[in-house]
């Protein structure tokens, strides 16, 4: 046992440095290609670095308040991931206070006070809250 | 889901009357001025316009943005259901869904998300060019939203009337003047979701290549391609359109097509280093290392925010020249002459 670990280490040396000189070959070979994204995005950025950091930490954010918005943990990757970053900009903070399109799950909730309110704008025309107000073209 | 509730009756009626200045008040400017030009001026605008071609999803509970994203996604041709965006666009503590996820819902699909210019006459003329738009409504009023999104269809202005695809009706008839107040309150907020070929009819360049570069992040580079083609129809000398192109084929394989995008932006802008970075890394994937390490030189001289990428770019073309002239030597059925002497000192 002990015989064949000292003729493996060796060779295991040798295996670790060909990894490791393998690694630095294909990052030296990855693209430097500068994408659509990062173009349009680079007459507001002042540093590269300061840009990736802040969009990284955005990201972070978006996906934490996403997921005590109760957003399923399996799909929170996937759009956080589809957002851009000035999108990631946009949302991070804001989740809970953003316009969320939803229509709502009955009037029987409204207090008194705001369900006459808005039966009287619907009435006048400015609201469209009550299906059962009729709508008339002027 | 709206529900029907009985109408209120006797006291409570004569309480109402009593805080109608108070309302009135609450309820915010009661005029439409849009709708009054757009009235004035019909003849000559898309005074009636039939959309075709948009399904009807009924919305469940809360979700009129996944059935609102789902009938624009089946006419932009994707087959997708309200039930299997739902997972993708509402947050459940909010019980709705938010403009950015709906537009990131689009891209997913490989589709073009654009947001209209704030307007009735932009609305009107998407409309009248065939394409459905989402709506942002608020159905309420500004301290107490009912956010609502549904999908314009039809208009007929001198009838007064805008058609949407809304809620559990299929064809929902309202006066012009109240589509006005209701949509004012989100900011006149429109999404177009088009298939990567047609452009919106009130298209602007900027926000319309941010649409298609947010493609290119969620790896839809064929549909990213077809777009930035169909930008530079339009804009024949938009370098963001023709990197977009470069880029987009780069992704795909298409050296020569990534090639021919990139040269074309360095003539048409001379001053961009990123064209020439760009050009200088397929430069240097096509093995031209010489034409390549130039391009990258012309870059850096360029300079700009970015110049620390370029020199990136130089450095690696300058690895694989060393690479290929040390390779070169030792090739023993090479004609070598000047070889050896060099060697000996």
């Amino acid at each position: 046992m002990n015989k064949f670990s000292l003729a493996t280490r060796p060779v295991s040396r040798f295996l670790i440095l060909c990894l490791v000189f393998m690694g630095i070959h294909v990052a030296a070979a990855r693209a430097q290609i500068i994408g659509t994204e990062t173009m349009i995005n680079s007459r507001a950025v002042t540093s590269e670095n300061r840009a990736r950091v802040q969009a990284f930490l955005e990201r972070k954010e978006v996906r934490k308040q996403m997921l005590a918005m109760g957003v399923n943990p399996k799909n929170v990757s996937a759009r956080v991931n589809s957002l851009t970053n000035a999108q990631v900009a946009d949302l991070a903070g804001r989740i809970g206070k953003l316009p969320a399109g939803g229509d709502f799950g009955g009037v029987l909730f409204i207090g008194l006070v705001v369900f006459l309110v808005l039966l009287y704008t619907d009435i006048m025309g400015y609201t469209d809250v009550f299906p059962f107000v009729k709508k008339h073209a002027r | 889901m709206r529900d029907m509730v009985a109408l209120p009756t006797g006291s409570l009626r004569r309480r109402a009357a009593g805080g109608l200045a108070l309302i009135a008040l609450l309820s915010g400017c009661a005029t439409t001025p849009q709708t009054d030009s757009v009235r004035a001026s019909a003849q000559f605008g898309h005074e009636i316009s039939h959309v075709s071609g948009v399904p009807f999803f009924p919305q469940k509970a809360y979700q009129c943005g996944p059935a609102s994203l789902a009938m624009a996604l089946n006419w932009a041709g994707v087959r997708v259901t309200p039930d299997q965006l739902t997972p993708e666009v509402y947050l459940p503590k909010r019980k709705g869904s938010l403009q950015i996820e709906l537009v990131a819902a689009a891209r997913r699909s490989g589709r073009i998300a654009y947001v209209i210019q704030p307007g009735l006459p932009s609305l009107l003329d998407e409309l009248g060019a065939g394409n459905p738009v989402v709506i942002l409504e608020n159905l309420g009023l500004s301290w107490y939203p009912v956010w609502h999104y549904a999908v314009a269809v039809d208009v007929n202005v001198a009838a007064d009337e805008i058609v949407l695809r809304s809620g559990e009706i299929a064809r929902q008839r309202m006066p012009l003047g109240l589509f006005e107040r209701t949509w004012a309150r989100s900011g006149d907020w429109g999404l177009l979701v088009l298939p990567p070929d047609r452009l919106p009819a009130t298209v602007q360049k900027g926000p319309y290549l941010r649409a298609v570069a947010a493609l290119e992040r969620l790896r839809h580079f064929r549909e990213a391609r077809v777009a930035y083609a169909t930008a530079l129809r339009r804009w024949p000398d938009s370098l963001v359109a023709e990197i977009g192109m470069g880029n987009t084929c780069y992704a795909l394989k298409d050296f020569p097509g990534a090639e021919d995008a990139y040269r074309n932006a360095a003539r048409l802008h001379p001053g961009s280093g990123i064209a020439y970075n760009n050009l200088a890394q397929i430069l240097a994937d096509e093995g031209h290392l010489a034409e390549a390490a130039e391009a990258a030189h012309h870059a850096i001289t360029l300079g700009g925010p970015l110049v620390a990428t370029y020199r990136k770019t130089l450095a690696e073309i300058e690895i694989r020249q060393g690479v290929d002239r040390r390779s070169e030597l030792p090739l023993p059925h090479t004609e070598r002459p000047a070889t050896p002497a060099r060697f000996r000192h």
